[in-house]
């Protein structure tokens, strides 16, 4: 038989466990549907702010040897269009990421999405370059707490955070995530880091520091997954680096349930999606894996 | 050295030439950029300022390359009043090019839009039935009218 290849992340079921990760191409409904069907169990949208927001001058992003650099600085079109555009869908499993200084934000924007079909949120409280909001929001646990608790009280979908590195723990931010109801997390963001050309002495990026993406924070984001999946009882999301089946495969014995995909499509375009699942099928085909729950964390029994 | 095209690569402006009152025409060393299709684009990073998408000009001269630039905004203000010496960012190229098929070519174009019809010309045979027209504001923003005739 073949094996089944669809998973759960908590109340949150997708028919495919590679996702497409926020900031990557979350920007219309077309692109959307084309991504899911060749092969996306869901796309999660670019981050949402209460208004527009213009992002920074470029550059914004730049590759280096092991992935890419960004700090594109959350330009979006702001929740209430955003909303509008895609409230058409009827197929596309889509989860909409959301980005805020304050509680309030994330209760109005949610409004907005009431009588659009989504799977879920994923706020964004880890974003590392941008004032404010993400990681500084992430770094205040009273904050994280507070975000959490209204999101959970107004929306009728599943809430996920997304956390990454910043100042303070971030197992203390899962823990504050979770013990204000949240249902699942991903994990984690790009990671602070720069670039600097040499021949004219300038940081690349405009904004000086970004997120690293890529293959090199892969392994970094491999041991959160199996930190945060070790010490509570959370479904998650593995984000960072992935670019192969193994890679995903890798997370999911972490303790992932599923995976994001991020900057793997500058390369692979959106073949990965294709790539991931049948690499994983069959790899649960010849180890006898019938189900992908029972992949999730087999790692922590060592 | 491997050349990394997701990164921005310093090069030094050598020559300006005034195309009109408001355009001008950057020439630098590149060899990358000196051997792009007509069509293709670059990332042009002016300094401290922004980085804006550019169509890759011909220049006649062996691994040479340009870019024609309209002072409009703020970037391309910044990259109009550059002067030679002065550096600037590249990366790409970026997009892809046209399909020449057989028969009489029309070329239609305007101001610095022109720059990929005017490379597409120096990819035609000279024995090709080309005719280019180029819309303009007013006579004094008519530029590149001699490369039309050069190449025809």
């Amino acid at each position: 038989m073949k094996p089944d290849i669809s998973t759960e992340v908590g109340t949150i079921k997708i028919e495919r466990p590679a996702m497409l990760a926020s900031g990557i191409l979350g920007i219309s409904l077309d692109v959307f549907d084309r991504l899911y069907k060749d092969g996306a169990g869901a796309v999660v949208t670019k981050s949402l702010s209460k208004e527009p927001w213009e992002g920074y001058p470029n550059p914004t992003v730049v590759g280096v040897k092991t992935g890419y650099l960004n700090a594109v600085g959350l330009s979006n079109p702001g929740a209430p269009y955003f909303a509008k555009m895609i409230s058409l869908n009827k197929t596309v499993p889509i989860i909409v990421s959301l980005v805020g200084s304050i509680p309030e934000d994330f209760v109005f924007m949610i409004k907005q999405f009431e009588n659009v079909k989504i799977l879920g949120y994923e706020l964004n409280l880890s974003c590392p370059h941008v004032e404010k909001v993400g990681l500084e929001v992430g770094d205040d646990p009273e904050l994280v707490h507070k975000i959490v608790k209204s999101v959970k009280s107004q929306s009728q979908v599943p809430v996920i955070a997304k956390v990454g590195l910043g100042s303070s723990d971030y197992l203390e931010t899962v823990r504050i995530a979770c013990e204000s109801g949240v249902d699942a997390i991903t994990a984690i963001n790009t990671v602070r880091a720069m670039a600097i050309d040499v021949e004219t002495t300038r940081p690349i990026l405009s904004h000086k520091i970004g997120g690293l993406s890529g293959p090199a924070i892969k392994p970094i984001a491999v041991r959160c997954v199996y930190e945060i999946s070790s010490k509570f009882d959370i479904p998650i999301i593995g984000c960072g680096g992935v670019s192969s089946w193994e890679d995903a495969t890798e997370f999911i014995f972490a303790g992932a349930s599923a995976v994001q995909i991020g900057s793997a499509l500058v390369d692979k375009w959106v073949g990965v999606f294709s790539e991931i699942n049948s690499g994983i099928s069959k790899y649960m085909e010849k180890k006898n894996f019938s189900k992908i729950k029972e992949m999730v964390g087999i790692a922590k029994k060592f | 050295m491997q050349r990394n095209s997701d990164a921005p690569t310093i090069v030094k402006i050598e020559k300006i030439i005034d195309e009109t009152p408001t355009v001008r025409t950057l020439v630098f060393s590149d060899e990358v950029l000196s051997n792009v299709l007509p069509g293709q684009f670059a990332m042009v990073w002016i300094l401290g300022i922004n980085e804006l998408p550019m169509s890759v000009m011909i220049s006649q001269e062996k691994g040479k390359a340009a870019f024609t630039v309209r002072k409009h905004g703020i970037a391309s203000t910044e990259l109009y009043s550059l002067k030679a010496g002065e550096q600037i960012g590249v990366r790409g190229p970026y997009g892809n090019s046209f399909t020449i098929k057989q028969g009489k070519i029309l070329l239609v174009g305007g101001g610095t839009g022109l720059v990929p019809l005017i490379r597409l010309l120096t990819f035609l045979k000279k024995t090709d039935d080309v005719t280019l027209l180029i819309g303009s504001k007013t006579k004094n923003e008519v530029f590149f009218e001699k490369n039309g005739k050069s190449n025809s």
